[in-house]
């Protein structure tokens, strides 16, 4: 305003939304102070005498929920509580009776069980559910981030649950992480079943019965209209993946997971797919959200960003692999920096059929050669046990490449000395999961260099990383074995899933172009009817909204650039990657005749 | 702590200026004296939101201060309102199709001045930085922008008037800590809140309670106000079409 605001903030840190929120369904927060008073425990113990109420153990501004216990049975149960105004409206009760039905036929260990519904004598509709020991998700994130394992455990339970509820026709419709119960053995349980939510019957006094429910941040944009199916609850639970990855919840031009807290970059597709504007260009069944997150659960997260020099990737220090085999990986993270800076495309000679690159094994020009060996391998652990490292490296140690030639890598002076391995020869014939390895590898070095519109399909992932494991549990059962031989080897595998997971980043990242893309080309139909119907009325602005279709097209051409750009940035990449695989490999197999 | 509290059940008269749209046409048609005043100061309530369609129009900031200026003198000196007054259409309608109209008008008049300089596109006129404020990559367009501004204006409006109605009654400190906990998101212990002010915690929750509902009435006022027949549907229909403008 022109006039000066009463104070520094208008709106005393009121988000607009939220007054303007509150003004449509009656009340705007949940703060402890909201304005319906609920009946102490023991005035509802007087209403409802088949329980014993214990405590008020939380409130709103339209319900209150409290411990009891149902003295019939001797169980622990949770009695939630509205107020006694909402039932006036014939509707809303209604409603919330067909609603206790359905819920009640729904019977999940992820979703919070309801035994009961009705009316007390003052006329509170009440519910009585299971009562869960434990905290909720709100709680437990309270601006802090979990671990991505944590976070992906909690998101796969979630989906299993609205998955079931779901295909029983059920939508939750206010998924939120305060109403996601936590046990205290870990399990997830969803609460606040789509009870008592705002949908079809939204322009009414209704709506006023609502405010407890939903935060506008997990809400879908289709929401806000008054419509929504399952798709909202997918939207929502983006969202809530998105918070429990970063600890914030994404609100304008947010940072993908990946940049803001480092986790897998897989996830940040996940996310951006589960929020998208567009119901239908979300995954359209939670079950595709759990299988995509399942995948990237079961499969390795990317490693650790490759050394600083890197052009391309963002440093990872927090990749968050699977607990039990972290320290593994942070042991042989420091093996993987160098390998992508070295470079070489045996990938590329296979493909190309450059056969004699092989053997030639001419370092390349631009290597900086410093070469990190993998930590030793640990002594004898029980096979199928991912094995911890007995004497991991706490810290890079450079290891010239020529060095190289005793079992265990000796710390020299970091002089680049990019000439091939001199190998002990090797004491018995090349384990079979080398050869499986130089098949494989194959395979993998084609989808390196595969388009980025496609996508890599997760068994190569998974196959590289069983012969990593494998390498590492062959290299420990044989002691005297030729470790460099392995540890090319290892090098090689790592060095491909390094190069998958770089381009699954440059594919995210030319998919983020490209959906701008695609935003950008709806603005310009959208521009260009309005142009139409536009000067159909007034022909003599015809001029004006050509400009503003033109403005349009042309920034549609710049984001569709943009992606593009991004697809030969990647292609150069590429080219580089497949040159430092191809010395990679040439080291292998020089380590593999020796 | 003077313990008079506003009564938040009525409305107050003259706390908030019956300058109703539906009321100010009428007037206009029927050529009241002060009409067109009593529709200047309704119209300039909102002059933020016209200033940033205005600037998300690519115009510089003193150019567009200028053609809001010369918008509402517009509004003023024509007699723009005849046909507004036939048809039913709500403030915020009427605002950004007159304000559309009268920029592309200026436009054109600007580009007739320049006759001869065979000028057509004024957008390859634009600095590189206003072509990126004109873009709408981000979703906001000047109508979207326009949209979303005009929902911040009203609760801004609001909780002005909240402001001054609590400040008549000399509860300007209670309402200045209250006021932060109207939706909910501050986190401010009630107990701290009660010791500091002096003032019992079951008084506060009544307090916030009845901070609160009055702040929702008068939100709806200020829509109402704006509507060309406001009945509670068409209020709520209206702020739910403003919260469909929030990113």
């Amino acid at each position: 305003m022109s006039d000066s605001p009463p104070a520094d903030d208008p709106l005393f840190g009121n988000p607009a939304s939220d007054l303007i929120r509150g003004a449509l369904e009656g009340s705007p927060g949940t703060s402890p102070a909201a304005p319906w008073e609920p009946p102490t425990p023991e005035h509802l113990a007087e209403m409802l005498p088949q329980y014993q109420i214990e405590t008020l153990i939380g409130r709103g501004g339209m319900g209150a929920v409290y411990k009891g216990r149902q003295s019939s049975l001797k169980r622990p149960v949770a009695i939630k509580l509205l107020p006694a105004e909402l039932s006036a409206n014939a509707d809303f009760t209604s409603r919330f009776e067909r609603e206790a039905q359905t819920l009640a036929s729904l019977s999940h260990q992820g979703i919070v069980a309801i035994f009961d519904f009705g009316q007390t004598n003052e006329g509170h509709l009440y519910f009585v559910m299971e009562f869960v020991d434990g905290t909720d998700l709100a709680h437990l994130l309270h601006g802090q981030r979990l671990e991505a394992d944590q976070a992906l455990e909690l998101t796969m339970q979630i989906c299993e649950a609205l998955h079931y509820a779901h295909s029983q026709g059920v939508v939750h419709r206010d998924i939120k992480p305060a109403n996601v119960l936590i046990t205290r053995d870990g399990r997830a349980k969803l609460a606040d079943f789509g009870l008592a939510r705002p949908l079809s019957a939204i322009h009414t006094q209704l709506t006023a019965t609502n405010a407890v429910m939903g935060t506008p941040d997990y809400m879908a944009p289709e929401q806000w209209q008054g419509k929504a199916d399952h798709r909202a609850d997918i939207y929502a639970l983006g969202v809530m993946l998105y918070e429990m990855l970063t600890g914030t919840r994404p609100q304008g031009a947010f940072d993908l997971p990946s940049i803001k807290s480092h986790v897998d970059a897989r996830l940040d597709e996940v996310v951006i797919k589960a929020m998208r504007q567009e119901p239908e260009r979300r995954y359209q069944r939670v079950s595709e959200l759990r299988d995509a997150v399942g995948s990237i659960r079961t499969t390795r997260p990317p490693q650790p960003a490759p050394a600083p020099r890197h052009p391309v990737r963002a440093p990872k220090p927090k990749a968050a692999p699977p607990k039990k085999t972290r320290s593994v990986f942070e042991a042989l993270t420091w093996a993987a920096l160098a390998l992508l800076i070295l470079g070489l495309g045996w990938g590329a000679s296979v493909l190309f059929g450059n056969k004699d690159r092989q053997t030639a094994a001419s370092p390349p020009t631009e290597s900086v050669a410093v070469i990190e060996q993998p930590p030793p391998l640990p002594t004898r652990a029980p096979p199928m046990v991912k094995p911890e490292p007995v004497v991991p490296k706490p810290e890079p140690k450079s290891v010239p490449t020529t060095a190289a030639v005793t079992t265990t890598p000796q710390p020299l002076p970091p002089e680049p000395v990019p000439t091939p391995l001199p190998m002990p020869p090797a004491a018995e014939p090349a384990p079979p999961c080398i050869d499986i390895l130089t098949a494989q590898s194959v395979n993998a070095m084609k989808w390196v260099l595969a388009p980025l519109d496609e996508i890599v399909p997760s068994d190569i992932r998974q196959n590289l990383t069983l012969l990593r494991e494998d390498l590492v549990d062959e290299g420990k059962s044989k002691p005297a074995a030729p470790i460099p031989a392995y540890s090319a080897a290892w090098q090689l595998c790592q060095a491909l899933l390094t190069a998958l997971d770089e381009r699954d980043r440059a594919r995210v990242a030319a998919g983020y172009r490209d959906a701008q893309a695609a935003a950008n080309q709806t603005h310009t139909n959208q521009a260009l009817n309005a142009r139409r119907n536009y000067t159909m009325s007034w022909p003599q602005y015809a001029r004006e909204g050509d400009q503003r279709a033109e403005l349009q097209r042309q920034s549609a051409n710049r984001t569709a650039l943009a992606s593009e750009a991004q697809k030969v940035a990647w292609a150069a990449q590429s080219a580089k990657l497949s040159r430092s695989l191809d010395t990679l490999y040439a080291r292998f197999r020089e380590a593999m005749r020796q | 702590m003077a313990a008079a509290e506003p009564n938040t059940a009525k409305s107050e008269a003259g706390l908030f200026p019956p300058t109703m749209w539906s009321k100010v046409r009428l007037a206009i048609s029927q050529n009241e004296p002060g009409a067109n005043l009593a529709l200047d100061e309704l119209c300039r309530l909102y002059e933020r939101p016209i200033m940033i369609f205005i600037l998300r129009k690519g115009y510089p900031q003193d150019r567009a201060e200028d053609l809001k200026q010369s918008f509402f003198e517009h509004l003023l000196s024509k007699n723009f309102f005849r046909d507004a007054t036939k048809l039913n259409v709500k403030l915020r309608a009427f605002l950004i199709t007159k304000l559309q109209g009268f920029l592309i008008d200026r436009h054109r008049h600007e580009m007739a001045a320049k006759r001869g300089g065979g000028r057509v596109a004024a957008m390859a006129d634009l600095s590189e930085t206003q072509a990126l404020l004109a873009e709408p990559v981000d979703e906001r367009t000047p109508l979207v922008a326009f949209q979303r501004q005009w929902m911040e204006t009203v609760a801004t409006n609001a909780m002005k008037v909240l402001r001054e109605d609590y400040a008549k009654r000399g509860c300007e400190t209670l309402f200045a800590e209250l006021a932060p906990l109207i939706s909910g998101r501050a986190e401010t212990s009630l107990a701290k809140l009660s010791a500091r002010l002096d003032r019992p915690e079951g008084t506060l929750k009544s307090d916030i309670s009845r901070l609160r509902a009055r702040c929702q009435q008068l939100i709806r006022e200020q829509v109402a106000a704006t509507l060309d027949d406001p009945t509670p549907e068409a209020v709520t229909a209206e702020l739910r079409e403003l919260m469909s403008a929030r990113s």
